[in-house]
Order: C-alpha cells, then structure tokens, then sequence
C-alpha cells in the first residue's frame, strides 16, 4: 500500500472565518465593526483568524490595510486587530512562544469623500492580505 | 408546589439552549477555511513544497513570488507578486494554481534558477474577507542541492 508523502519541516497554517460588511445610513462609512456609531444597514461581522505553526519567535504574521472594490473609491482604508486601535498601515504581529496565534476579531472601516462624501449604491466587497513567514527580522 | 412543576421545564429549555448553541458553534466552524505551506524557507536550490487545506471548504492555491519588503522592521512579502514571466526567471515549479478538498494536500516540486536574489515563494488563497498568504523565502546562501 502507498502513502502519500509528507514534508517534515517548519510550517504555519492560517485559519480564518469570513466577516460581513454593513453600510451606515448616511452612506459615508463601510465597516464590519458593529460597535462603531450611528444606524447601519446590513450586519457588521469581524473576520478571524487563527495561527497554528512551529515558527516560535521567528514567525511573524501581517496585515496589512484593506482594499475596497465597489463604484466609489474608499478615502481612508482602516483595519482594527483585536481590541487595537484602527490603523491605515501594515500590521505585525509576533506569534507566541508555542508559535501560535489564538482566533483573533479583525475588523475593516472604510470612508469616503468623494460622490459627496457618499458610497454610490451598488455593491462593495473588501479584501485585507494576512501573511504568515519565517525569520522575519 | 408551583416552582417544583416549573423546574422540568426550565430544565428542558436549558437543554434546548445548550443544543441550540452547539449548533450554531458547529455551523459557524463550518465556515472555517485554512491554509497551510511547509517549509517555510527554502534551503536547497531543488526541493518539494507541501500545501495543505486544513480547513473543511473547498480552496483555490496560487503559488506566487514576491520581492521581499519591511514592516516594522520585519522582513516580509511585498504586497504585490511578480509577473508570471518574472517568477519563472525564479523559480520553476508545477502547478502553479490548483483546488485542495477539505483536508486535502498536494506536494509540489520546485527548482530556483541559480544566482537569484532574495524572494518568497507564496501560497495565496482568498478566504472571504481575507486573502491568506504564506511564504517561504529564499536566501541565495541556500545549497545548491537537496540532502537528506
């Protein structure tokens, strides 16, 4: 009987479940944080994600800012990781000693000034890039 | 006599409320997608990579390569890949862009054409909200041949 082969090194295995995006009443915001102010329609809902490797201290994982498709253009392009801040630049996070990372909430914020500082009706999806590598330093 | 009659019931609502949840655990996991690349350096010019769906959907792999870029001091994967023509000059590997089934994994053969600069080798793979990367990078001290 054959067995498929394996290959016996490093590694790093990125989970990840979706989120959802909700617009607010007045059209000038995009967000899948349900904390942020005001009247949404839609349901916000974070993505996660969730590292398992062997990298330890060497590993590092980043995120970086997300990108919205959609008729108008984002302004400004913010991710939140975890309980952070919102920032318009790349993340990094540093994996634990065990060289894993626990399910972790990132949520996506996005405004625009142009169309009269209004989203056009139509539909908008947002895509952040998570990238998991080794002796980044 | 009253709160005796209630208690069976407050007892099966509690057990319907647990089931509930675990259903609804069960069917948020089933969103769960993964991706998984090993090794995460390439240390031989001629070497396999392992690519692996841990999660339980179905998944589109593209392998690509990058220019390395800092962040926060880190070494990382540029945002942006090479062309398909520059990453050949790279790195020769087949397939470059397959499916993986829940639980699936695929070796892949590659070979780095001598006296390249530094690059990673990515596993890209678009999950809802996120595109998942993993890279494994190479360094031009690697040796040139595989050992055991």
């Amino acid at each position: 009987m054959d067995f498929s082969p394996t290959v016996v090194s490093n590694f790093c295995d990125i989970s990840t479940t979706g989120g959802s995006l909700a617009v607010e009443k007045k059209r000038g915001l995009i967000t899948s944080d349900s904390s942020q102010p005001g009247n949404f329609s839609g349901t916000q809902g974070p993505g996660t994600i969730s590292v398992v490797s062997n990298l330890t201290a060497q590993g590092t994982i980043v995120v970086d800012p997300p990108k919205l498709t959609g008729l108008t253009p984002a302004t400004t392009s913010e991710i939140k990781l975890g309980s952070g801040n919102y920032n318009s630049t790349a993340q990094s996070i540093t994996l634990g000693s065990d060289g894993n990372l626990a399910s972790t909430n990132l949520h996506v914020r996005f405004t625009t000034t142009d169309n009269n500082n209004k989203f056009a009706n139509g539909t908008y999806s947002a895509v952040a890039t998570v990238t998991c590598t080794d002796g980044g330093n | 006599m009253a709160a005796t009659k209630h208690r069976p019931i407050a007892h099966l609502s509690l057990i319907c409320w647990c089931l509930l949840s675990s259903a609804l655990a069960l069917l948020s996991n089933s969103n769960a997608r993964a991706l998984s690349l090993a090794p995460m350096r390439l240390d031989h010019q001629r070497g396999q990579l392992q690519v692996s769906n841990s999660g339980d959907r179905m998944i589109r792999v593209n392998l690509q390569v990058f220019p390395p870029r800092q962040v926060n001091g880190r070494t990382t994967a540029a945002a942006t890949p090479l062309s398909a023509e520059e990453a050949e000059q790279r790195i020769q590997l087949r397939p470059s862009s397959f499916r993986l089934g829940p639980g699936a994994s695929r070796v892949i053969t590659y070979r780095v054409t001598p006296d390249q600069p530094p690059f990673y080798l990515c596993g890209t793979s678009l999950q809802n909200l996120l595109q998942v990367r993993i890279c494994s990078s190479w360094q031009p001290a690697a040796l040139p041949h595989n050992t055991p």
